[in-house]
Protein backbone atom coordinates (compact mmCIF):
# COMPACT_ATOMS: atom_id res chain seq x y z
CA UNK A 1 0.00 0.00 0.00
CA UNK A 2 1.70 3.19 -0.73
CA UNK A 3 1.09 5.74 1.98
CA UNK A 4 0.75 8.59 -0.63
CA UNK A 5 -2.03 7.08 -2.29
CA UNK A 6 -5.65 6.09 -0.73
CA UNK A 7 -7.25 3.21 -1.68
CA UNK A 8 -8.55 3.16 -4.98
CA UNK A 9 -11.98 1.73 -4.29
CA UNK A 10 -13.43 4.01 -1.42
CA UNK A 11 -11.77 7.21 -3.60
CA UNK A 12 -14.13 5.83 -6.21
CA UNK A 13 -17.14 5.11 -4.51
CA UNK A 14 -16.63 8.88 -2.72
CA UNK A 15 -16.22 10.59 -5.76
CA UNK A 16 -19.46 8.23 -7.69
CA UNK A 17 -21.44 7.16 -5.22
CA UNK A 18 -22.38 9.15 -2.53
CA UNK A 19 -26.42 10.48 -2.45
CA UNK A 20 -26.13 13.94 -3.59
CA UNK A 21 -22.77 14.14 -4.72
CA UNK A 22 -19.78 13.99 -2.47
CA UNK A 23 -17.93 17.18 -1.13
CA UNK A 24 -14.60 18.00 -2.43
CA UNK A 25 -13.59 19.44 0.98
CA UNK A 26 -14.82 16.23 2.56
CA UNK A 27 -12.16 14.03 0.56
CA UNK A 28 -9.65 16.52 0.65
CA UNK A 29 -9.53 16.22 4.68
CA UNK A 30 -9.71 12.41 3.99
CA UNK A 31 -6.91 12.39 1.84
CA UNK A 32 -5.04 14.98 3.97
CA UNK A 33 -5.75 12.55 7.31
CA UNK A 34 -4.51 9.82 5.22
CA UNK A 35 -1.11 11.04 4.00
CA UNK A 36 -0.56 11.92 7.17
CA UNK A 37 -0.50 8.56 8.94
CA UNK A 38 -3.76 7.05 9.01
CA UNK A 39 -4.20 3.55 7.67
CA UNK A 40 -5.78 2.23 5.53
CA UNK A 41 -8.61 0.23 7.01
CA UNK A 42 -9.16 3.94 8.77
CA UNK A 43 -9.91 5.55 5.53
CA UNK A 44 -12.26 2.54 4.22
CA UNK A 45 -14.36 3.37 7.64
CA UNK A 46 -14.65 7.23 6.73
CA UNK A 47 -15.30 6.59 3.21
CA UNK A 48 -18.23 4.48 4.22
CA UNK A 49 -19.73 6.21 6.93
CA UNK A 50 -19.77 9.10 4.51
CA UNK A 51 -21.63 7.01 2.27
CA UNK A 52 -23.96 6.08 5.26
CA UNK A 53 -24.52 9.73 6.04
CA UNK A 54 -25.25 10.64 2.48
CA UNK A 55 -28.24 7.78 2.29
CA UNK A 56 -29.49 8.78 5.47
CA UNK A 57 -29.32 12.40 4.68
CA UNK A 58 -31.09 11.77 1.17
CA UNK A 59 -33.83 9.76 3.39
CA UNK A 60 -34.28 12.64 5.38
CA UNK A 61 -35.26 14.83 2.25
CA UNK A 62 -37.30 12.46 0.76
CA UNK A 63 -39.33 11.86 3.91
CA UNK A 64 -42.36 13.14 3.07
CA UNK A 65 -42.53 11.12 0.14
CA UNK A 66 -41.34 7.83 2.15
CA UNK A 67 -44.41 8.39 4.07
CA UNK A 68 -46.69 8.76 1.42
CA UNK A 69 -45.21 6.55 -0.34
CA UNK A 70 -45.65 4.10 2.37
CA UNK A 71 -49.42 4.68 3.28
CA UNK A 72 -50.22 5.12 -0.37
CA UNK A 73 -48.83 1.46 -1.18
CA UNK A 74 -51.04 -0.20 2.06
CA UNK A 75 -54.70 0.69 0.14
CA UNK A 76 -53.22 -1.16 -3.41
CA UNK A 77 -54.55 -5.01 -2.29
CA UNK A 78 -57.52 -2.89 -1.97
CA UNK A 79 -57.56 -1.27 -5.36
CA UNK A 80 -56.45 -4.38 -7.05
CA UNK A 81 -59.38 -6.29 -5.31
CA UNK A 82 -61.74 -3.62 -6.99
CA UNK A 83 -60.19 -3.46 -10.07
CA UNK A 84 -59.90 -7.02 -10.17
CA UNK A 85 -64.17 -7.50 -9.41
CA UNK A 86 -64.46 -5.11 -12.02
CA UNK A 87 -62.82 -6.65 -14.40
CA UNK A 88 -64.41 -9.74 -13.86
CA UNK A 89 -67.99 -8.34 -14.44
CA UNK A 90 -66.71 -6.99 -17.33
CA UNK A 91 -65.90 -10.28 -18.78
CA UNK A 92 -68.50 -12.03 -17.36
CA UNK A 93 -71.07 -9.47 -19.27
CA UNK A 94 -69.31 -10.49 -22.68
CA UNK A 95 -67.85 -6.25 -22.31
CA UNK A 96 -64.31 -7.54 -22.47
CA UNK A 97 -62.64 -7.80 -26.35
CA UNK A 98 -62.36 -11.59 -27.44
CA UNK A 99 -59.94 -11.25 -29.86
CA UNK A 100 -57.45 -14.25 -31.72
CA UNK A 101 -54.41 -14.33 -30.24
CA UNK A 102 -51.80 -12.65 -29.91
CA UNK A 103 -53.91 -9.82 -29.26
CA UNK A 104 -55.83 -11.65 -26.63
CA UNK A 105 -52.67 -12.16 -24.37
CA UNK A 106 -51.95 -8.31 -25.36
CA UNK A 107 -55.19 -7.21 -24.33
CA UNK A 108 -54.96 -9.54 -21.24
CA UNK A 109 -52.03 -7.74 -20.11
CA UNK A 110 -52.94 -4.74 -20.63
CA UNK A 111 -56.13 -5.51 -18.06
CA UNK A 112 -53.68 -6.65 -15.91
CA UNK A 113 -51.25 -3.64 -15.79
CA UNK A 114 -53.32 -0.75 -16.52
CA UNK A 115 -55.05 -0.63 -12.94
CA UNK A 116 -51.55 -0.77 -11.18
CA UNK A 117 -50.39 2.03 -13.41
CA UNK A 118 -53.48 4.12 -12.80
CA UNK A 119 -52.96 3.13 -8.88
CA UNK A 120 -49.31 4.59 -9.16
CA UNK A 121 -50.25 7.45 -11.00
CA UNK A 122 -53.49 8.34 -8.68
CA UNK A 123 -50.63 8.36 -6.19
CA UNK A 124 -48.56 10.89 -7.98
CA UNK A 125 -51.42 13.28 -8.36
CA UNK A 126 -52.72 12.96 -5.07
CA UNK A 127 -48.77 13.76 -3.61
CA UNK A 128 -48.40 16.72 -5.71
CA UNK A 129 -51.98 18.77 -6.52
CA UNK A 130 -52.09 20.21 -2.75
CA UNK A 131 -49.03 21.28 -3.61
CA UNK A 132 -49.66 23.70 -6.41
CA UNK A 133 -50.33 26.82 -6.09
CA UNK A 134 -49.54 26.63 -2.14
CA UNK A 135 -46.04 28.45 -2.82
CA UNK A 136 -44.21 25.16 -4.21
CA UNK A 137 -43.17 25.11 -7.89
CA UNK A 138 -43.68 21.79 -9.30
CA UNK A 139 -41.05 21.27 -12.73
CA UNK A 140 -43.92 19.92 -15.07
CA UNK A 141 -40.86 18.20 -17.43
CA UNK A 142 -39.50 16.49 -14.16
CA UNK A 143 -43.16 15.01 -13.06
CA UNK A 144 -43.45 13.72 -17.18
CA UNK A 145 -39.87 12.12 -16.41
CA UNK A 146 -41.12 10.73 -13.40
CA UNK A 147 -44.56 9.41 -15.19
CA UNK A 148 -42.67 7.15 -17.67
CA UNK A 149 -39.71 6.28 -15.19
CA UNK A 150 -42.52 4.82 -12.89
CA UNK A 151 -44.81 2.69 -15.55
CA UNK A 152 -41.14 1.28 -16.29
CA UNK A 153 -40.17 0.45 -13.41
CA UNK A 154 -44.05 -1.29 -12.58
CA UNK A 155 -43.71 -2.63 -15.76
CA UNK A 156 -40.61 -4.54 -15.10
CA UNK A 157 -41.53 -5.43 -11.20
CA UNK A 158 -45.13 -6.39 -12.51
CA UNK A 159 -43.84 -8.49 -15.55
CA UNK A 160 -41.14 -9.87 -13.03
CA UNK A 161 -43.88 -10.62 -10.27
CA UNK A 162 -45.61 -12.69 -12.85
CA UNK A 163 -43.18 -15.06 -13.71
CA UNK A 164 -42.60 -15.84 -9.73
CA UNK A 165 -45.39 -18.04 -10.14
CA UNK A 166 -43.63 -20.61 -12.41
CA UNK A 167 -41.51 -20.89 -9.60
CA UNK A 168 -44.38 -22.56 -7.85
CA UNK A 169 -46.26 -25.15 -10.25
CA UNK A 170 -49.90 -26.36 -9.45
CA UNK A 171 -52.19 -28.75 -11.28
CA UNK A 172 -55.32 -28.65 -12.04
CA UNK A 173 -55.91 -24.85 -11.50
CA UNK A 174 -58.78 -23.09 -12.98
CA UNK A 175 -57.97 -20.38 -15.54
CA UNK A 176 -59.92 -17.24 -17.41
CA UNK A 177 -60.05 -18.51 -20.81
CA UNK A 178 -61.06 -15.44 -22.36
CA UNK A 179 -57.63 -15.35 -22.76
CA UNK A 180 -55.09 -17.95 -24.00
CA UNK A 181 -55.46 -20.41 -21.56
CA UNK A 182 -51.94 -22.28 -21.12
CA UNK A 183 -50.54 -18.93 -21.09
CA UNK A 184 -52.51 -17.80 -18.25
CA UNK A 185 -52.30 -21.34 -16.40
CA UNK A 186 -49.05 -20.97 -15.06
CA UNK A 187 -50.31 -17.64 -13.02
CA UNK A 188 -53.87 -19.21 -11.84
CA UNK A 189 -52.52 -21.33 -8.95
CA UNK A 190 -51.09 -17.95 -7.63
CA UNK A 191 -54.33 -15.90 -8.48
CA UNK A 192 -56.49 -18.49 -7.52
CA UNK A 193 -56.04 -19.08 -3.44
CA UNK A 194 -56.82 -15.06 -2.88
CA UNK A 195 -60.04 -16.15 -4.44
CA UNK A 196 -60.98 -19.70 -3.71
CA UNK A 197 -61.37 -21.16 -0.50
CA UNK A 198 -60.55 -24.92 0.16
CA UNK A 199 -64.24 -25.12 1.11
CA UNK A 200 -66.01 -24.02 -2.19
CA UNK A 201 -68.20 -25.33 -4.28
CA UNK A 202 -67.84 -25.75 -7.82
CA UNK A 203 -70.09 -25.84 -10.18
CA UNK A 204 -69.06 -26.55 -14.32
CA UNK A 205 -71.58 -25.99 -17.09
CA UNK A 206 -71.43 -25.65 -20.50
CA UNK A 207 -72.37 -22.04 -22.25
CA UNK A 208 -74.19 -22.01 -26.22
CA UNK A 209 -70.53 -21.15 -27.50
CA UNK A 210 -69.68 -24.62 -26.40
CA UNK A 211 -67.20 -23.22 -23.99
CA UNK A 212 -66.74 -24.62 -20.28
CA UNK A 213 -68.26 -22.80 -17.51
CA UNK A 214 -67.08 -23.05 -13.78
CA UNK A 215 -68.23 -21.01 -10.96
CA UNK A 216 -66.45 -21.39 -8.05
CA UNK A 217 -67.37 -19.55 -5.35
CA UNK A 218 -68.90 -15.99 -6.48
CA UNK A 219 -66.95 -15.95 -9.39
CA UNK A 220 -66.94 -17.74 -12.64
CA UNK A 221 -64.34 -18.90 -14.93
CA UNK A 222 -64.72 -19.58 -18.39
CA UNK A 223 -62.70 -22.09 -20.67
CA UNK A 224 -62.54 -22.52 -24.26
CA UNK A 225 -63.32 -25.74 -25.45
CA UNK A 226 -60.07 -26.43 -27.07
CA UNK A 227 -58.29 -26.19 -23.75
CA UNK A 228 -56.87 -29.37 -22.08
CA UNK A 229 -57.84 -27.90 -18.78
CA UNK A 230 -61.48 -29.01 -18.36
CA UNK A 231 -60.64 -32.64 -19.57
CA UNK A 232 -58.53 -33.34 -15.97
CA UNK A 233 -60.48 -33.63 -12.44
CA UNK A 234 -61.03 -30.20 -10.71
CA UNK A 235 -58.60 -29.83 -7.96
CA UNK A 236 -58.81 -26.79 -5.60
CA UNK A 237 -55.73 -25.89 -3.91
CA UNK A 238 -56.15 -27.05 -0.02
CA UNK A 239 -53.98 -24.98 1.11
CA UNK A 240 -55.71 -21.47 0.31
CA UNK A 241 -57.52 -19.68 3.09
CA UNK A 242 -60.97 -21.21 3.64
CA UNK A 243 -62.27 -16.84 3.92
CA UNK A 244 -60.83 -15.61 0.95
CA UNK A 245 -61.02 -11.44 1.17
CA UNK A 246 -64.76 -10.17 0.07
CA UNK A 247 -64.13 -6.64 0.19
CA UNK A 248 -61.77 -4.15 -0.62
CA UNK A 249 -61.23 -3.43 3.19
CA UNK A 250 -60.34 -7.23 4.15
CA UNK A 251 -58.14 -7.12 0.74
CA UNK A 252 -56.06 -4.65 2.59
CA UNK A 253 -56.13 -6.35 6.15
CA UNK A 254 -55.01 -9.53 4.19
CA UNK A 255 -51.60 -11.13 5.51
CA UNK A 256 -48.89 -12.97 3.61
CA UNK A 257 -46.09 -12.74 1.46
CA UNK A 258 -47.96 -12.35 -1.91
CA UNK A 259 -49.84 -9.10 -0.30
CA UNK A 260 -47.14 -8.00 0.77
CA UNK A 261 -44.82 -8.19 -2.42
CA UNK A 262 -47.78 -6.76 -4.07
CA UNK A 263 -47.73 -3.52 -1.52
CA UNK A 264 -43.69 -3.24 -1.65
CA UNK A 265 -44.11 -3.46 -5.88
CA UNK A 266 -46.19 -0.13 -5.03
CA UNK A 267 -44.23 1.29 -2.31
CA UNK A 268 -40.39 1.31 -4.95
CA UNK A 269 -42.91 2.90 -7.68
CA UNK A 270 -44.31 5.41 -6.24
CA UNK A 271 -40.54 6.10 -4.56
CA UNK A 272 -39.28 6.02 -8.43
CA UNK A 273 -41.80 8.41 -9.53
CA UNK A 274 -42.10 11.10 -6.52
CA UNK A 275 -38.07 11.16 -5.92
CA UNK A 276 -37.26 14.08 -8.30
CA UNK A 277 -40.61 15.23 -8.49
CA UNK A 278 -40.40 16.37 -5.19
CA UNK A 279 -41.67 20.44 -5.43
CA UNK A 280 -39.40 22.81 -4.46
CA UNK A 281 -40.43 24.83 -1.23
CA UNK A 282 -39.85 28.61 -0.39
CA UNK A 283 -36.87 27.47 1.48
CA UNK A 284 -35.11 25.91 -0.97
CA UNK A 285 -35.46 28.74 -3.81
CA UNK A 286 -34.61 31.15 -1.47
CA UNK B 1 -3.88 31.72 3.89
CA UNK B 2 -6.04 32.93 1.25
CA UNK B 3 -10.05 32.39 1.29
CA UNK B 4 -12.68 32.53 -1.08
CA UNK B 5 -16.18 33.48 -0.45
CA UNK B 6 -18.27 31.44 -2.24
CA UNK B 7 -20.44 33.23 -4.44
CA UNK B 8 -23.70 31.17 -5.28
CA UNK B 9 -24.01 28.52 -7.54
CA UNK B 10 -24.50 25.08 -8.19
CA UNK B 11 -21.58 23.48 -7.94
CA UNK B 12 -21.09 23.29 -4.31
CA UNK B 13 -21.19 19.31 -3.51
CA UNK B 14 -24.16 18.27 -1.50
CA UNK B 15 -23.78 20.94 0.56
CA UNK B 16 -25.37 23.89 -0.51
CA UNK B 17 -27.04 25.17 2.85
CA UNK B 18 -22.93 25.92 4.12
CA UNK B 19 -22.68 28.42 1.83
CA UNK B 20 -25.80 30.62 2.05
CA UNK B 21 -27.04 30.61 5.55
CA UNK B 22 -30.40 32.03 6.04
CA UNK B 23 -29.67 35.61 7.95
CA UNK B 24 -32.92 35.43 9.95
CA UNK B 25 -34.34 32.52 11.58
CA UNK B 26 -38.47 31.69 10.61
CA UNK B 27 -40.56 33.87 12.28
CA UNK B 28 -43.73 32.13 14.36
CA UNK B 29 -46.15 34.70 12.66
CA UNK B 30 -45.09 33.05 9.12
CA UNK B 31 -46.44 30.06 9.47
CA UNK B 32 -50.01 31.15 8.85
CA UNK B 33 -48.76 31.72 5.35
CA UNK B 34 -47.66 28.69 5.10
CA UNK B 35 -49.21 25.19 3.54
CA UNK B 36 -48.60 22.03 5.28
CA UNK B 37 -45.93 20.81 3.82
CA UNK B 38 -44.21 23.49 4.57
CA UNK B 39 -44.62 23.49 8.15
CA UNK B 40 -43.44 20.28 8.50
CA UNK B 41 -40.60 20.69 7.17
CA UNK B 42 -40.36 23.73 10.00
CA UNK B 43 -41.40 21.45 12.27
CA UNK B 44 -38.77 18.67 11.25
CA UNK B 45 -36.08 21.09 11.93
CA UNK B 46 -34.87 21.16 15.65
CA UNK B 47 -34.36 24.73 17.07
CA UNK B 48 -32.15 23.00 19.71
CA UNK B 49 -28.37 22.10 19.73
CA UNK B 50 -27.46 18.49 20.56
CA UNK B 51 -24.41 17.07 22.27
CA UNK B 52 -22.27 16.73 18.81
CA UNK B 53 -23.33 20.13 17.60
CA UNK B 54 -22.56 21.87 20.70
CA UNK B 55 -19.01 20.41 20.66
CA UNK B 56 -18.82 21.23 17.20
CA UNK B 57 -19.69 24.67 17.60
CA UNK B 58 -16.89 24.99 20.53
CA UNK B 59 -14.44 23.21 18.43
CA UNK B 60 -15.01 26.05 15.23
CA UNK B 61 -14.42 28.59 18.12
CA UNK B 62 -11.30 27.30 19.72
CA UNK B 63 -9.91 27.16 16.09
CA UNK B 64 -10.75 30.41 15.36
CA UNK B 65 -9.31 31.17 11.45
CA UNK B 66 -7.89 27.32 11.17
CA UNK B 67 -11.11 25.66 11.48
CA UNK B 68 -11.89 23.33 8.95
CA UNK B 69 -12.71 19.38 8.47
CA UNK B 70 -9.44 17.59 10.05
CA UNK B 71 -8.32 19.98 12.99
CA UNK B 72 -12.23 20.08 14.01
CA UNK B 73 -12.34 16.07 13.93
CA UNK B 74 -9.24 15.73 15.84
CA UNK B 75 -9.93 18.49 18.87
CA UNK B 76 -13.08 16.40 18.88
CA UNK B 77 -11.01 12.95 18.87
CA UNK B 78 -8.74 14.43 21.57
CA UNK B 79 -11.35 15.03 24.71
CA UNK B 80 -13.93 12.39 23.42
CA UNK B 81 -11.22 9.67 23.56
CA UNK B 82 -12.75 7.76 20.06
CA UNK B 83 -12.81 7.97 16.95
CA UNK B 84 -14.68 10.79 15.05
CA UNK B 85 -16.34 10.34 11.32
CA UNK B 86 -14.98 13.38 9.26
CA UNK B 87 -18.42 12.43 7.53
CA UNK B 88 -20.74 13.38 10.20
CA UNK B 89 -18.46 16.56 11.48
CA UNK B 90 -20.10 17.44 7.96
CA UNK B 91 -23.39 16.37 7.98
CA UNK B 92 -23.53 18.28 11.43
CA UNK B 93 -22.12 21.30 10.33
CA UNK B 94 -24.46 21.16 7.28
CA UNK B 95 -27.43 20.99 9.59
CA UNK B 96 -26.26 24.25 11.34
CA UNK B 97 -25.58 25.89 8.21
CA UNK B 98 -29.09 25.75 7.25
CA UNK B 99 -30.24 27.41 10.75
CA UNK B 100 -27.69 29.87 10.32
CA UNK B 101 -25.19 28.92 13.10
CA UNK B 102 -22.23 28.79 10.88
CA UNK B 103 -20.84 29.79 7.03
CA UNK B 104 -17.92 28.35 5.77
CA UNK B 105 -15.68 29.62 2.86
CA UNK B 106 -13.16 27.95 0.77
CA UNK B 107 -9.50 28.17 0.70
CA UNK B 108 -6.42 27.12 -1.83
CA UNK B 109 -6.46 23.85 -3.27
CA UNK B 110 -3.30 21.95 -1.97
CA UNK B 111 -1.14 19.08 -3.75
CA UNK B 112 -0.88 17.32 -0.14
CA UNK B 113 -4.90 17.22 -0.20
CA UNK B 114 -5.18 15.88 -3.65
CA UNK B 115 -6.06 19.08 -5.06
CA UNK B 116 -9.15 19.95 -3.26
CA UNK B 117 -9.52 23.08 -1.42
CA UNK B 118 -9.92 23.31 2.26
CA UNK B 119 -13.60 24.48 3.56
CA UNK B 120 -13.14 26.75 6.39
CA UNK B 121 -15.89 27.27 9.19
CA UNK B 122 -16.76 30.29 10.93
CA UNK B 123 -19.36 30.21 13.83
CA UNK B 124 -21.81 33.03 13.03
CA UNK B 125 -23.29 35.68 15.45
CA UNK B 126 -26.50 33.40 15.67
CA UNK B 127 -24.54 30.71 16.67
CA UNK B 128 -22.41 32.28 19.15
CA UNK B 129 -25.72 33.21 20.59
CA UNK B 130 -27.03 29.38 20.66
CA UNK B 131 -23.50 28.67 22.26
CA UNK B 132 -24.57 30.47 25.12
CA UNK B 133 -27.84 30.26 26.03
CA UNK B 134 -27.19 26.46 25.92
CA UNK B 135 -24.05 26.82 28.35
CA UNK B 136 -26.31 29.01 30.50
CA UNK B 137 -29.72 26.23 30.46
CA UNK B 138 -27.04 23.53 31.06
CA UNK B 139 -25.18 24.86 34.13
CA UNK B 140 -28.19 26.13 35.20
CA UNK B 141 -29.78 22.59 35.09
CA UNK B 142 -26.54 21.25 36.33
CA UNK B 143 -26.12 23.90 39.64
CA UNK B 144 -29.77 21.78 40.18
CA UNK B 145 -28.50 18.61 40.89
CA UNK B 146 -27.21 18.89 44.49
CA UNK B 147 -27.26 14.57 45.39
CA UNK B 148 -24.94 14.19 42.01
CA UNK B 149 -22.62 17.22 43.38
CA UNK B 150 -22.42 14.76 46.37
CA UNK B 151 -22.26 11.89 44.99
CA UNK B 152 -19.54 12.90 42.52
CA UNK B 153 -17.53 14.85 45.50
Amino acid sequence: MNPDHPPSIPTWMLEHCTPGGSDPSLRGDLIEEFRSGRSAAWYWRQALAVLALGCLRDLRNHRRELLFGAFWSMLAPGWLFLASEFTQRAANAGHIWQLAWPWSALCSSALSFAPGLIFVWAGMIIFLAPQWGNGRRIRLPRVGRSVVLSALVFLVLAASLVWVPLLFPAAGSPVDGRGPALSIAPTAPFIVPKNVGATSKVVVTHNKQGEVVVHIANRIFVVPPDSPWPKQPFQLDRNAPAHPPATPLAAMEEPGAWPLLTRLTFFLCLLFALWKSQPESRRQRA
Amino acid sequence: MKKKPLARSSNHGPFPSLQNPPSHPPQKNKLRNLDFFSIVELMADRSYLGEFELMILLAVLQLGEEAYGVPIARILEAHRGRDVSIGSVYAALERMASKGLVSSSLGDPTPERGGKAKRYFQVTDAGLRQVHETRKVLTSLWQQLPALKRRSA
